[in-house]
């Protein structure tokens, strides 16, 4: 049962140490052990990290709320982590354990005025989702409409604050003396707070949903009238997610299928220019049965300053055309890399580990079709994420945060996908953004 | 206060409804004649619900438990809710009953409820339902139903009453921390209630017992070997 919502500083913060307390006993071991002389094998390496993984899973889960999100957020996203770590935080965030059926009934009450049983038709007392600020429960309203009802958890905005302060402590451990995290916890606050507001989240995806309604992708609709800042209401979609998608063992052209509709609702929005969705991960997408892409939760929603999405988006033309000192400077100007660094040599190794991370990054635009299902790519990105010289130190724009999570987050589920996507439509609208930006 | 028929009840809850407010508005001044008044009854008639005006006040709060029993039938999947979930939805179910006429309950519950002498016919409806939901309860472990006595159900009556209690003085948003604090308790008191460590200690005593043929014919270990037994 997932009763315990641990609220209180001191709670949290609990959580936080025996999770600390319990890794660090484990490193220990593995210290003492190396330290006799025994050697660790591949498997034991990876046995290693997944028992700590779990470990950490159990004790991230019961903290729910922004806790997760920042740890995601700071975390996973900048791909730091081990594989197995990034899985089960990746598992975190749409499969943490529900509240209990009487709490989640009693906040309907608090914020609709009355009970489920009487706002709804039908209302289905077990969750269908569960994540870290909510979770979401599916019902039928009196006019016969199915929805999905959110529940955002008690006192999750009330934590923002302690646990950012928390993640900070615990982060300036593994960062370098002095480096300056404020401008990185800032946004993650912003966004948090957003998160947390829910009738936001309702004007968003009314946003979105006169954006994207075309029958290509489905988005929900906002019932405001059954929403407050935190229960909201919006019309069910019917889908199913990658691993159900992926369990039914789908064709490769169903696998193509679903990919171009991803690689393309992603650069549909950017040619755009207004919202992004910013929360790329498998359980936001739905595979519906029609062919149509089912977008869901609209909660972490961007809108990046055109100064920065200029420059980031020129980072893919001048990858693809090798311009080496164009590439270092729009670097400079994203913060990536320091016109004075404290050590030019490590400077320098830094510089071509992101240039070649940004040429593989580039590799999907090269020529007219790529293939995420490449063994190849996959395992240089997830190695250019692994392994890069300058670990202890925050690189780049703020914007950075959420940027790496949608393109991360999409080539993530193209690669878990396998999918053969056409490009070149897209590099028509990189071309054609960066054009109208530029005028 | 079961054997009520639905149109007594109606009436009692009605003329409780009226006193309440007359209560909270006329700074704990009323009469019975201001009832009649507002109600198509004569005093006279009321008598036949009430016997005096305090047993109306009191009747306020009892009917938060009979409330709270039809309340119940309408969750079509209240079987499924498990010990703490059914603990939860009762203390959530009485907050958001007494929030219709909070400053009734902030005004009355210590002296009437909390720290009043004798039993109140509240409380021992509180124990009945607290009793129901354990009785009822599937996965509670052997041991824990030794504990399942008198002296615990008003020890749980009484922690409910203290609940109570801090979501009167909540001043936090929407009084989520009491709902917190409830979250937490219910979840401790199953956690207590469905652990079976005790249960297997008994078991392994038991075999201990058995096999070194020491003679435990005493009434306490006849009790605990026949409970294990049952189960």
């Amino acid at each position: 049962m997932s009763e315990d919502f641990p609220s209180t500083k001191f709670d949290r913060g609990k959580i936080f140490a025996k999770t600390g307390l319990k890794l660090g006993t484990n490193y220990a071991k593995r210290y003492l052990k190396k330290s006799v002389g025994k050697s660790e094998s591949k498997d034991e390496t990876r046995e290693f990290h997944s028992a700590n993984a779990k470990q950490v899973f159990n004790e991230f889960t019961k903290l729910r709320g922004t806790a997760l999100k920042i740890a995601q957020s700071l975390s996973m996203d900048q791909g730091m982590l081990p594989d197995e770590f990034a899985d089960v935080m990746s598992q975190a965030q749409y499969s943490v354990p529900p509240i209990n059926k009487a709490l989640a009934r009693s906040l309907i009450k608090k914020e609709l005025g009355d009970y489920p049983e009487n706002v709804f038709q039908s209302f289905s007392s077990e969750a269908i989702a569960a994540a870290s600020i909510g979770q979401v429960h599916r019902a039928t309203l009196k006019s016969g409409e199915e929805v999905a009802v959110k529940i955002q958890y008690p006192n999750v905005r009330n934590t923002i604050e302690s646990d950012l302060g928390l993640a900070k402590t615990l982060l300036k451990r593994f960062i370098k003396k002095g480096a300056d995290l404020d401008e990185y916890f800032d946004e993650v606050k912003k966004t948090l707070l957003e998160e947390t507001d829910y009738r936001q989240e309702g004007e968003y995806i009314e946003h979105f949903h006169d954006r994207f309604s075309d029958g290509k992708y489905v988005t929900p609709t906002w019932y405001e009238g059954l929403s407050t800042q935190k229960v909201l209401t919006m019309s069910f979609i019917k889908g199913r997610h990658l691993k159900e998608f992926l369990s039914e063992n789908p064709s490769q052209d169903e696998r193509n299928h679903f990919g171009q509709l991803l690689w393309d609702f992603f650069h549909d929005q950017v040619e755009q220019r207004n919202f992004i969705h910013a929360d790329t991960h498998p359980g936001n997408f739905l595979f519906m049965e029609e062919g149509s892409l089912g977008v869901i939760d609209f909660g972490c929603v961007k809108k990046f300053p055109e100064s920065f999405t200029r420059k980031y988006m020129q980072l893919l033309p001048t990858h693809l055309e090798q311009d080496e000192d164009e590439i270092r400077r729009l670097y400079m100007e994203l913060g990536i890399i320091k016109s004075d660094p404290d050590d030019p040599k490590k400077e320098e190794e830094f510089f071509s580990f992101c240039k070649n991370y940004g040429n593989t990054f580039a590799k999907p635009y090269k020529a007219d079709e790529f293939d995420f299902g490449d063994p190849g790519f996959k395992k240089k990105i997830n190695s250019f994420a692994k392994q890069p010289p300058i670990m202890n130190e925050p690189r780049g724009n703020k914007n950075f945060i959420y940027s790496t999570k949608v393109h991360l987050g999409l080539y993530s589920l193209l690669m878990k996908l396998e999918a053969r996507v056409d490009t070149r439509r897209s590099k028509e609208i990189t071309g054609k953004v960066l054009g109208e930006m530029e005028n | 206060m079961e054997d009520l028929n639905f149109e007594t009840l109606q009436t009692k809850l009605e003329i409780t409804g009226i006193a309440v407010d007359l209560y909270v508005e006329q700074d704990g001044e009323f009469s019975l004649s201001q009832i009649s008044k507002e109600i198509d009854l004569s005093v006279a008639e009321i008598f036949d619900y009430f016997p005096n005006k305090q047993a109306i006040l009191d009747f306020y709060y009892t009917s938060l438990v009979i409330r709270y029993r039809l309340m119940i039938d309408e969750i079509e999947d209240f079987e499924t809710y498990s010990l703490s979930e059914k603990l939860s939805n009762f203390v959530f179910a009485s907050f958001d009953m007494m929030s219709e006429k909070q400053a009734f309950v902030e005004q009355t519950f210590k002296r009437r409820i909390r720290c009043s002498y004798g039993k109140k016919e509240y409380s021992k409806k509180v124990e009945e339902v607290l009793r129901s939901f354990f009785n009822e309860d599937p996965g509670i472990s052997s041991s824990g139903t030794l504990l399942l006595n008198e002296l615990f159900f008003q020890l749980l009556a009484k922690k409910y009453l203290y609940l109570v209690s801090y979501w009167i003085n909540d001043d936090s948003e929407g009084k989520e921390r009491t709902m917190e604090l409830t979250d937490k308790v219910t979840a401790l008191i199953q956690e207590v209630m469905y652990n079976s460590v005790a249960d297997k200690g008994f078991d392994l005593l038991k075999f201990l017992l058995s096999n070194t043929k020491i003679n435990c014919s005493n009434p306490i270990w006849d009790k605990i070997s026949s409970k294990i037994e049952i189960r």
